[in-house]
């Protein structure tokens, strides 16, 4: 029973810290520029590619083995290198990629492809792929 | 028949409620404090969960801890005031030392980890507390205490004290402590550094209460202002799922252990420090330290 007010509490408490506290930020490019770089300083970023709703960003780099991957599940960025032992699977859906990422830790993300070229982004995700033999499942 | 002492911890809960809320109308105020509702709801679920299973402990518990001291103290050490403040200075040390394993022993900080999953910094990440601590060896280091002769009880007691001491300093909101404080008593300052994830950051300030044990084990880096802290994990969650926060470095220990060649490697994933693979693919934090100094190399002033 204790629990279980517990949890209501927590609940309320957490409600409370979402209305005082609300989470507008948005990625842009400077952030996913300047976070990326903080988790991989030794890499080089080509292009950035944020999806419409502002939460999730793809970053081709220099080396095409690997993929950059930011997102903001919450008012924080959480960056990950995407290279071939870290692998991912990606399918279209309605406007939208769902991004696979082999990741205990991160949920499967939903990248809303509104005004970038399909194409570009199949391209640059396909790159560090197609060497381990067809891991994009689409 | 074993001491009855109160428990600290479940007398502190109101106390602890009230801070949260004098900390997020703070916050709302003057931006000091910064809060998240998922990151607010997880870290309290952790703290809820982790009482949980420390209750559902706590027989096995009193009984190794008593089985210990009533087989092979060294000594009977009563329950006199001296002794309750030396097992608190004494229990500090253990708790330092248990601490410092669990940033470098995979092993112990797939139970720690937890604490520091979070990118906030508040009143409710001192309530992000590990579920898992009794899958570790950690409970071996309060054996000397009871072996010296304090009694379980008295272990317990003061082991409260320090938890509660610890909650206090989880905020961005106190600055500094006056300077006589700083020096001898673990500070919001000193623990922001503990939890910051800046290169420079990694691996300081273990204290729980006394900051000396760090200044005397070489462990001790004080808050740098032109340095700001940033919170979390060198490798973040992007998760809130309390059940995957509790989990996830055992998952990453099991799967590497299981993908290991060797029972060299096998061992060496569970004992060498978080990040260390035979190849070197992954960062120890003393890599990242290194990278950082490659990237951004101390400047030393012209003469
Ligand atoms: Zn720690
Ligand atoms: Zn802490």
């Amino acid at each position: 029973m204790l629990e279980i007010v517990s949890l209501l509490a927590i609940i309320a408490l957490a409600y409370l810290t979402g209305w005082l506290f609300p989470n507008r930020l948005q990625l842009t490019e400077e952030r996913v520029r300047r976070n990326f770089l903080r988790c991989y300083p030794d890499q080089q970023i080509a292009e950035i590619f944020i999806d419409d709703e502002g939460r999730t960003a793809l970053l081709r780099l220099q080396n095409e083995q690997s993929v950059g991957l930011v997102l903001q599940p919450s008012d924080r960025i959480v960056c990950r290198m995407l290279t071939i032992p870290v692998q991912f699977d990606i399918s279209p859906t309605d406007g939208a990629l769902i991004i696979k990422v082999h990741d205990y830790v991160v949920p499967d993300v939903r990248f809303s492809i509104g005004n970038i070229a399909p194409d570009r982004l199949e391209e640059m995700l396909r790159a560090g792929h197609d060497n381990k033999g067809g891991q994009y499942a689409t | 028949m074993p001491l009855d002492l109160p428990k600290p911890t479940e007398w502190a809960i109101p106390l602890f409620i009230l801070c949260i809320l004098i900390e997020i109308a703070y916050g709302y105020k003057t931006g000091r404090a910064v809060f998240e509702k998922k990151d607010t709801f997880t870290s309290m679920v952790m703290g809820l969960g982790s009482t949980i299973v420390s209750a559902s402990l706590a027989g096995i518990t009193i009984v190794t801890a008593y089985w210990v001291w009533e087989n092979f103290r060294l000594f009977d050490l009563g329950a006199t005031i001296p002794v309750f403040l030396a097992a608190l200075v004494l229990d500090d040390f253990r708790y330092y030392w248990i601490h410092r394993f669990g940033h470098r022993i995979r092993w112990m900080w797939a139970a720690h980890v937890i604490h520091h999953s979070s990118q906030h910094y508040n009143l409710t990440t001192a309530l992000r507390q590990t579920w898992t601590s009794p899958l570790t060896p950690g409970f071996l280091l309060a054996f000397p205490l009871y072996i010296i002769g304090f009694e379980p009880a008295i272990v317990f007691f003061v082991s409260g004290l320090n938890l509660i001491y610890q909650f206090w300093i989880h905020t961005e909101a106190i600055d500094r402590m006056p300077r006589w404080f700083e020096a001898v008593f673990n500070t919001p300052s000193h623990h922001r550094v503990h939890h910051a994830t800046n290169p420079k950051y990694l691996d300081s300030n273990y204290a729980g209460i006394f900051i000396i044990w760090d200044k005397m084990f070489g462990t001790f880096i004080p808050e740098d202002k032109s340095l700001p802290c940033r919170y979390g994990l060198v490798q973040d969650l992007g998760t809130y799922n309390p059940l995957k926060v509790a989990t996830h470095e055992w998952v990453g220990i099991f799967k590497d252990m299981w993908h290991a060649k060797g029972i060299k490697n096998k061992l060496m994933f569970l004992l060498a420090p978080p990040g260390w693979t035979p190849d070197g693919s992954r960062l120890t934090s003393d890599m990242i330290k290194a990278r950082d100094l490659k990237y951004n190399p101390v400047k030393t002033p012209k003469s």
